[in-house]
């Protein structure tokens, strides 16, 4: 744990709602619309925390507690990622399976909670949210393999550190393989365009904002934000790969993560303007393809 | 090794009272369940003695079976079966203890404790048995045993059906465990274990790797031998059920460990099989777990996929040993025996809860569940949990076991190369998505059948104060599941005597030293998780919190029957995966101007049983049918095929290739 990466840990912090806010600006602008200021999601968040609540009769403590769950594993997958380019908070070999791991049980109790209210479009939701994961799931294994084939090491602060400077040196194309794989995987994570629809409100179309529908207050605010967190994470685990910047002075390299970031979520919206949303059964053969990539880059590396 | 032979003592005598008391259903009860506690007790102190220790314990005493001799020998090895089997034996023994929650199982319970005491007693044998005669007959105790268990509601046909498919399968995997045991006893010499090693049979490797295989592999249900499996476990009363899962399908991977050592040096290609079997498996497996109605088939294909797991962890140990990479193999082996601890702990705990609610319910169809958590929130939330355990999420238990098959696939994969590599990489893509399914299937199955409302009125009595024997057994073994995730290397430390008889060449401490760090990320994550909860009941407060509907679009009268079902939920995952799983839909649609009816029927079966064996058994039996015509109702016909066999043998003399004694 040194300064930097909690320096960099709470810029990540602070600046990942404004990563939807970036995309969603640059749909608007593509589209020649004005679009919702920047900060927009911080006042949406600040007025959800200081809103009461209503529950569903139907729902149990699986509903109240899903919404912790889900940003307490975001925010421990942050302590795993070094965002500072260097070093992670906390990190031994093998956390990027505790990584995914996070993230899944942050999933799990996602797509619990939505069926603990018994409604069929929260199942709808929670259907395709397990659904596209079992895609997912082997894509970012596979990119982390490939990360680890190509640096010797098994953890992310080591991966994304030092030796992957080494590693564009001698397995450049697995590295930009991987990079591609990992973004595809960020557009389904972080529930984007092409794969879900962040802007309707109609819940035939939904997955994410389908599952929290029946969410309100405090625990809406927790989810809006842990989507954010999560496109974040998955920006800079993308930015890290494409960006390795253990050589840079540390400050540079945090405020890089500006920048790249900001440039992660710009082409999430490009992406959402340029194309419609793929049909349900069409984002697995998305997510098959960005599986196959990163096992391309894995073959490359096999001696 | 006295303890243990007292806790065999124990069961044994335990069985035969519990049998003469069986006019007295709840006196046998209490006498059964009684010698199970008193026996587990002692065969745990016994298990726990020997687990660290490299030497072995013996025991011998002679026996009048030919060959046969009551030699014992505990070791490590043993002991790491033998620990799990007392704690998920003791435990499914007081779930199941006499008491109002009882009632279906009443009047054959008495011989189901005489079945269940012999079925202990004989696992128990089974980890320690030193020669291989006696090692068969524990074999064939257990199987019988728990056929008898399984056909404990022999009254409903379907039981009786599993019942025999199970007795066929354990028969023709004992026919392989036969011929294996006289091949190699027949090249050593010796029907003690501990001479095997010693000789190397004339017989080559992969046949003798097969037998093994086919052998333990059926009783540890790896694919494609675990097509008994699902049918006997569906069938069983739920604590059998939790103990042949936690436990009996150990006892074939106990086989494998012991046995495959001892045909020869380790060889890479036994390892393949046994890596490719185990990721396919576990994938197959995982994939019918999610589609099943049955809740307690959900549960059965769950433990076919565990066991692929670990089948698949196995293989990278003895890949590791093959090319002499000490440290893969120790992380293989120790991720397979972890594994099969985590696996015992959440699936008794699964089969118990879910046994109960389908006991309350009477209802195993997950269509019919729902609201289980609101109502009956002691014994849902224990299933959660377990159901949580199982799907390996960090914080319980059933993480650490697979965080450490990663653990080791990924460090075989930068250590070695070549096709072991692209074997490692393929496993890891298997087992990511694996888990990826199996997250899928107990989202659905807690989901679907816990949460919501009933989509069937539960009988008016179904959720009555279950009995603390039940709560507590359940609550035992979700708190084992807890502190295996909080204090991983402790336990993963007590592995490190078995690791050092599989391997050793390897430093057995590694794989604890390799956990450590995941106790300290459970308990951050739970801090976390607790601060933001606090946090939110801070928010909240102060500001109104109203109880509401579901949200509904304004519908007027919405209908338990209006939510998400349990077959569309895993639909879509159904679907892209239709070309492996061929589910079969029959439906009727709306017809007419003024349709009245409309249906829609899907069975997905299993395809190792639809296109493997129904076809192959068929083909077996029209043959058996043809041979038919031989019979002729005259005894003349029989002498001349008698002269025939006799001068058929006497040609064989003079053939070359018989070896004559």
């Amino acid at each position: 744990m040194s300064r930097s990466s909690i320096v960099a840990f709470t810029l990540v912090l602070a600046m990942a709602p404004l990563l939807p806010a970036l995309a969603g600006r640059t749909v608007a602008f593509l589209t020649g619309r004005r679009g919702a200021p920047l900060l927009q999601p911080y006042r949406d968040l600040a007025k959800l925390l200081g809103k009461g609540t209503v529950y569903s009769r139907t729902t149990t403590w699986v509903f109240r507690l899903a919404p912790a769950v889900v940003l307490g594993t975001s925010l421990v997958a942050a302590c795993l990622l070094p965002l500072d380019g260097r070093t992670a908070l906390t990190g031994f070999a093998g956390d990027m399976i505790a990584f995914a791991g996070l993230l899944a049980l942050g999933r799990l109790l996602l797509v619990l909670g939505g069926l603990d209210t018994g409604s069929s479009f929260e199942g709808m939701g929670a259907s395709r949210e397990l659904g596209f994961a079992t895609f997912t799931e082997p894509a970012l294994f596979l990119g982390l393999a490939a990360l680890a084939l190509a640096t010797g090491e098994l953890s992310l602060g080591r991966m994304l550190g030092t030796p992957l400077g080494a590693g564009w040196a001698h397995a450049p194309a697995t590295l930009a393989m991987v990079g591609v794989s990992l973004f595809v995987v960020l557009l389904a994570e972080a529930s984007r365009g092409p794969v879900d629809d962040p802007a309707t409100h109609l819940e035939l179309t939904m997955i994410h904002e389908v599952t929290i529908l029946d969410h309100g207050g405090p625990d809406l605010g927790f989810l809006l934000y842990a989507s954010a967190l999560k496109f974040a994470l998955f920006g800079a685990l993308v930015a890290g790969i494409l960006m390795p910047r253990s050589g840079w002075p540390a400050p540079i390299a945090i405020l890089a993560l500006v920048p790249a970031l900001a440039a992660v979520a710009i082409l999430v919206g490009v992406i959402e303007s340029v194309m419609a949303r793929l049909r349900l059964m069409q984002v697995p053969q998305l997510l098959t393809g960005a599986a196959a990539l990163a096992a391309l880059g894995v073959i490359l590396l096999v001696r | 090794m006295n303890a243990l032979l007292a806790a065999v003592a124990v069961w044994l005598v335990g069985a035969l009272a519990s049998w003469l008391a069986r006019h007295h259903p709840d006196r046998s009860a209490w006498i059964g369940a009684a010698a199970a506690v008193g026996g587990a007790a002692l065969g745990a102190i016994a298990a726990l003695g020997a687990l660290p220790v490299r030497d072995a314990q013996f025991f011998s005493a002679p026996w009048s079976v030919p060959y046969g001799a009551l030699s014992l020998r505990l070791d490590a090895l043993a002991a790491v079966f033998l620990l799990p089997l007392c704690i998920v034996g003791a435990l499914c023994a007081i779930y199941a203890a006499p008491g109002p929650h009882r009632r279906a199982n009443g009047p054959s319970s008495g011989a189901g404790y005489t079945a269940f005491n012999i079925l202990l007693a004989s696992m128990a044998v089974v980890t320690v048995a030193a020669n291989l005669v006696l090692l068969l007959a524990a074999w064939e105790a257990m199987t019988l045993a728990s056929y008898a268990l399984v056909v404990t509601e022999h009254e409903s046909r379907a039981a009786r059906g599993a019942g025999f498919q199970y007795l066929v399968f354990s028969h023709v995997a004992a026919g392989a465990l036969l011929l294996l045991f006289l091949i190699i006893s027949g090249a050593s010499g010796t029907w003690e274990i501990a001479g095997l090693p010693g000789a190397r049979a004339a017989v080559p490797f992969a046949w003798l790797f097969l037998l093994v295989l086919v052998g333990f592999g059926t009783k540890a249900a790896i694919v494609p031998f675990h097509i008994w499996l699902p049918d006997a476990h569906a069938a069983a009363p739920a604590h059998v059920s939790a103990l042949m899962s936690g436990v009996m399908i150990t006892m074939g991977f106990y086989g494998l460990a012991r046995f495959i050592p001892l045909l020869g040096p380790p060889s890479e290609g036994a390892a393949f099989v046994l890596m490719g079997l185990g990721a396919a498996g576990a994938l197959g497996a995982v994939l019918l777990a999610l589609v099943q109605r049955d809740v307690k088939r959900v549960l059965a294909y769950s433990t076919v996929e565990n066991a692929g797991l670990v089948t698949l962890a196995m293989g990278v140990g003895l890949l590791g040993q093959a090319l002499k990479a000490p440290g893969i193999a120790v992380l293989g082996w120790a991720a397979a025996l972890l594994h099969i601890w985590t696996h015992a702990l959440a699936k008794s705990l699964l089969f118990g809860g879910i046994g109960a609610i389908a006991h309350a319910t009477h209802s195993r169809d997950l269509e019919g569940w729902g609201g289980i958590l609101a109502r009956w929130p002691v014994v849902g939330g224990l299933t959660v949990l377990g159901g949580l355990a199982i799907t390996a999420v960090p914080g319980l238990s059933g993480f650490v076991g697979e965080w450490l098959i990663f653990r080791a696939l990924f460090d075989g994969a930068v250590v070695l190369h070549g096709a072991s590599r692209v074997a490692l990489v393929v496993g890891i893509a298997a087992v990511a998505m694996t888990a990826a399914l199996t997250l899928a299937c107990y989202a659905r199955l807690i989901g679907i059948g816990l949460l919501g409302v009933p989509r069937r009125a539960p009988p008016a009595d179904a959720f009555a104060r279950p009995g603390a024997a039940m709560i507590g057994s359940l609550a035992a073994l979700a708190g084992m599941c807890v502190v295996v995730a909080w204090f991983p290397a402790p336990v993963v430390a007590a592995l490190a005597g078995p690791v050092a008889m599989l391997v050793p060449a390897g430093d057995p401490t590694r794989a604890a030293d390799v956990v450590r760090p995941l106790g300290g990320i459970a308990l951050l994550a739970s801090g976390v998780i607790i601060l933001l909860a606090a946090l939110r009941t801070a928010l909240v407060r102060r500001r109104p919190v109203r109880a509401s509907v579901t949200w509904d679009c304004g519908y007027a009268t919405p209908e338990a029957r209006m939510q998400y079902s349990a077959s569309s939920l895993a639909e879509p995952i159904g679907r892209v995966f239709a070309p492996l799983l061929r589910t079969r839909v029959e439906r009727h649609g709306p017809e007419g101007h003024w349709p009245a009816k409309a249906s829609w029927r899907s069975r997905t079966p299993d395809r190792t049983m639809t296109g493997v064996y129904r076809p192959a058994l068929g083909g077996l039996s029209a043959l058996m049918l043809r041979l038919r015509g031989l019979q002729e109702p005259r005894v003349t016909t029989y002498l001349r095929y008698m002269v025939l066999a006799l001068l058929v043998l006497l040609g064989l003399l003079f053939l070359p290739i018989v070896v004559r004694p």
